[in-house]
């Protein structure tokens, strides 16, 4: 056997210095072997976890999964690293059946070979049982547009009582850093002070829950998330929801994707802006009750799964119930932002 | 020009202003047809409320009345123009009424010819503004380079610079060149670009007994510097660009003109009532107009001009999102509670924690050292950034060692 050519240094992995460089981490533009990403990838990841404390030895948490490849590849890490240091953490995965048919029957079966694979319990609870109304049938009562907001507003809650059931008292979620600056954006323009002084925080034990929600991937660029499901061949579900299409998404995302190219720090320099915004809010504690029909915390006298629930089983086809921007949940929609949403940036190509 | 309706027939007919019912409308002003005159008072008055501190004082005897000194950078921009504009006809006014006037004007043009061979000749527009608005006050026209003569205010902050060159001194044109080439971006160079205009300006209000600068920034402009800055890693900051008060740099800032959007000052100066002031706007001519071709991505383009095209789009059609932004930006405060370890040295705002955590990478978190990439920061094992903000230090990562004036 001939031997191996020697690798020029241009193309030397820049950690390793031995291997021959083969991703260009999207973060930096540091030029690594494959090797060297993952580990960098991992090590990041369990730097914020350390740093913050996020975890404590002998606890069981739950990991919101949904068998998409952000709340895998938190399954997958979050796994090598309780192993690699040690944490002495349990983790359970917690999926929500929003009743898509098409679409969420397909991305459970994912979760169920993660949970075989990663060797977690998996619990799933369903809008059915929780609300007694599925997406699908929401969808047929009131029709497409709006959707996003009561599955929203459901889903949070559903997490939350989820982890009640399985006596758990923190839950884990995939939001990346990517999802993190656009929602600091989206709060800056609708001018939402509150959740602009919670959104970047790691962990929110929020006001309207008991169950504690921490983000271990807020520093994560999407695109790395992807590159590392890639390269560690992570099984996940890539389909988009069939009732909330990739374009939803809109110019708050496209703003953000254009800032990457012009500047790829600028990602991790908008949570950096949003954790100061944070320090800078004047805090106004908001007072908080319980909600008079099914006990959830609120600052409503319902809370807002029960008041989209009262306009739903009160039967009044394709009203939209337009709910307050309040505190609690992440994805509110309405006309206004739809609109927003659709202003397009100037030139081609800003959209990748 | 004058707003049109198309009827049914096809024929175009005037629009009427809204408020005198006689005269045709030339703008829809947030759901108001307006006229010239009375789209001119609208502007006035927006200019006038923030002004209210500078009316002429009546005295009590004993209290002083001389006019107080104000600072205005001109750029022949639409709003900087604008701006000296209303500023004249107000103190035009309080000179009719009280023979006294409550402020005078310092207009400094900032010549920044240096870096830029494009720009407008700044002694031809001067004289052409300076006839049209005689009796405001003072004109000066001061070089970028400048910058340098402040020797008080330079802090030897120059990073891979021996002792002896420090000494030298050196053609400043070719100094301020160099400092600006040896930044690694577009968005950085016009990042600190900004922050040179800034202190000079700062500087000279100091140099000129100025109790405030008069900024023209638009609502637009505000909020674009807004979501600019938070994209830049500055959001610690944005008070103290964007709020009226007290700024850290020993003056006062004001926007008299945040109450204004851009577009609507885009057709402002393109009245022949009262004065028209497009031919003044020298420095305008691919401003805010929608002439400009806008750079795409990835072809060299800003942080700063992709957020000028962002609002753009947001101010043709939800002018409120605008005024949200800024509103969203007053209500931020300066942490008073964290200690201030110190100013940045290069921007001069009190830093936030600072550039030690700029790359936010493992080791970086873990306190180890970072990699050792030479960035001109020869200050022994210091931390990269750690005289810095994380902006600043942002900005300057990964540039060629060079020689910071401030
Ligand atoms: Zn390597
Ligand atoms: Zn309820
Ligand atoms: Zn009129
Ligand atoms: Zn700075």
């Amino acid at each position: 056997m001939p031997p191996a050519l020697p690798i020029p240094a241009s193309k030397l992995c820049e950690s390793c210095l031995s291997a021959r460089a083969l991703i260009s981490r999207p973060k930096t533009h540091q030029k690594l072997c494959k090797p060297c990403f993952l580990s960098t990838f991992e090590s990041e990841i369990h730097a914020t976890i350390v740093s913050t404390n996020l975890f404590t030895k002998g606890s069981r948490i739950a990991i919101g999964a949904s068998g998409g490849k952000d709340s895998t590849v938190l399954a997958s890490v979050l796994k090598t690293l309780n192993e690699r240091y040690d944490y002495g953490v349990e983790f359970v995965l917690l999926s929500i059946d929003e009743g898509i048919k098409g679409y969420r029957d397909d991305s459970l079966e994912t979760v169920k070979r993660n949970a075989i694979q990663y060797g977690m319990e998996l619990v799933i609870v369903s809008y059915e049982e929780l609300y007694g109304w599925s997406m699908d049938s929401v969808v047929e009562s009131i029709g497409k547009k709006g959707n996003c907001t009561y599955c929203g507003v459901f889903r949070r809650q559903a997490l939350d009582r989820g982890a009640e059931r399985l006596g758990i008292h923190h839950v884990v979620t995939g939001h990346n850093a990517d999802d993190i600056a656009e929602t600091v954006l989206m709060n800056l323009l609708r001018g939402d002070l509150p959740r602009l002084h919670r959104c970047t925080s790691i962990i929110t034990s929020s006001t309207s829950s008991p169950i504690a929600r921490s983000k271990p991937l807020k520093y994560a660029y999407e695109k790395e998330i992807v590159l590392y499901a890639l390269h560690k061949k992570l099984d996940y579900f890539s389909t988009e929801c069939i009732y909330s299409p990739e374009a939803f998404r809109g110019s708050a995302r496209t703003l953000i994707k254009a800032l990457e190219k012009v500047r790829p720090s600028a990602i991790l320099d908008i949570v950096r802006s949003g954790e100061a915004f944070s320090r800078m809010i004047p805090s106004q504690a908001q007072a908080m009750s319980n909600c008079a029909r099914c006990g959830y915390l609120t600052s409503q006298k319902l809370c807002k799964a029960c008041t989209l629930l009262e306009g739903l089983n009160k039967n009044r086809p394709k009203t939209i119930v337009e709910v307050e921007a309040g505190i609690e949940d992440e994805e509110v929609s309405s006309s206004l932002w739809r609109g927003i949403e659709a202003i397009k940036l100037v030139e081609e190509g800003i959209a990748n | 020009m004058t707003e049109q309706n198309i009827t049914p027939n096809g024929a175009t007919v005037p629009t009427f202003c809204k408020r005198c019912s006689t005269n045709s409308s030339v703008i829809n002003l947030r759901t108001e047809h307006l006229c010239s005159d009375c789209f001119d008072k609208y502007v006035r008055s927006k200019c006038i409320k923030r002004m209210e501190a500078y009316r002429v004082r009546y005295n009590p005897p004993d209290t002083d009345t001389s006019p107080r000194r104000l600072l205005l950078p001109l750029s022949f921009g639409i709003s900087s123009t604008t701006l000296l504009h209303l500023l004249n006809s107000q103190l035009q006014n309080q000179l009719a009424r009280t023979t006294r006037t409550g402020f005078v004007l310092i207009v400094v043009h900032i010549d920044e010819s240096a870096i830029n061979p494009t720009v407008p000749l700044a002694e031809e527009g001067m004289r052409a503004v300076q006839e049209w608005f005689p009796d405001v006050g003072e004109y000066f026209i001061v070089r970028l380079e400048g910058i340098y003569g402040f020797s008080n205010a330079v802090k030897a902050f120059e990073m891979g610079v021996e002792e002896e060159e420090r000494r030298g001194g050196g053609d400043w044109r070719e100094k301020l060149k160099g400092l600006l080439g040896a930044l690694p971006s577009p968005t950085s160079r016009m990042d600190l670009l900004q922050i040179l205009r800034t202190r000079l300006i700062t500087e000279l209000a100091r140099k000129y007994a100025c109790e405030a600068v008069l900024w023209g920034d638009t609502t637009t402009r505000l909020a674009e510097k807004m979501l600019a800055e938070t994209a830049k890693g500055r959001g610690f900051s944005v008070p103290w660009q964007t709020s009226d008060g007290d700024s850290p740099y020993g003056v006062k800032f004001l926007y008299p003109l945040r109450d204004l959007l851009k577009k609507e000052l885009v057709v402002y100066v393109s009245l022949e009532v009262p004065t028209p002031l497009r031919p003044l706007c020298f420095g305008a001519a691919e401003e805010g107009e929608g002439k400009k071709k806008h750079a795409a991505v990835g072809k060299g383009i800003t942080i700063d001009e992709l957020m000028t095209q962002y609002f753009e789009g947001i101010e043709g059609q939800y002018p409120s999102i605008v005024a949200n932004v800024v509103r969203t930006a007053g209500k931020l405060v300066t942490e008073g509670g964290v200690v201030r370890i110190g100013r940045c040295n290069i921007c001069g705002l009190p830093r936030d924690g600072g550039g030690g955590e700029l790359v936010l990478d493992a080791k970086t978190k873990l306190g180890e050292s970072s990699s050792g990439e030479v960035n001109g920061n020869r200050s022994g094992g210091k931390k990269e950034g750690g005289d810095m903000c994380y902006g600043c230090a942002r900005s300057v990562h990964g540039a060629r060692p060079y020689e910071w004036p401030l």
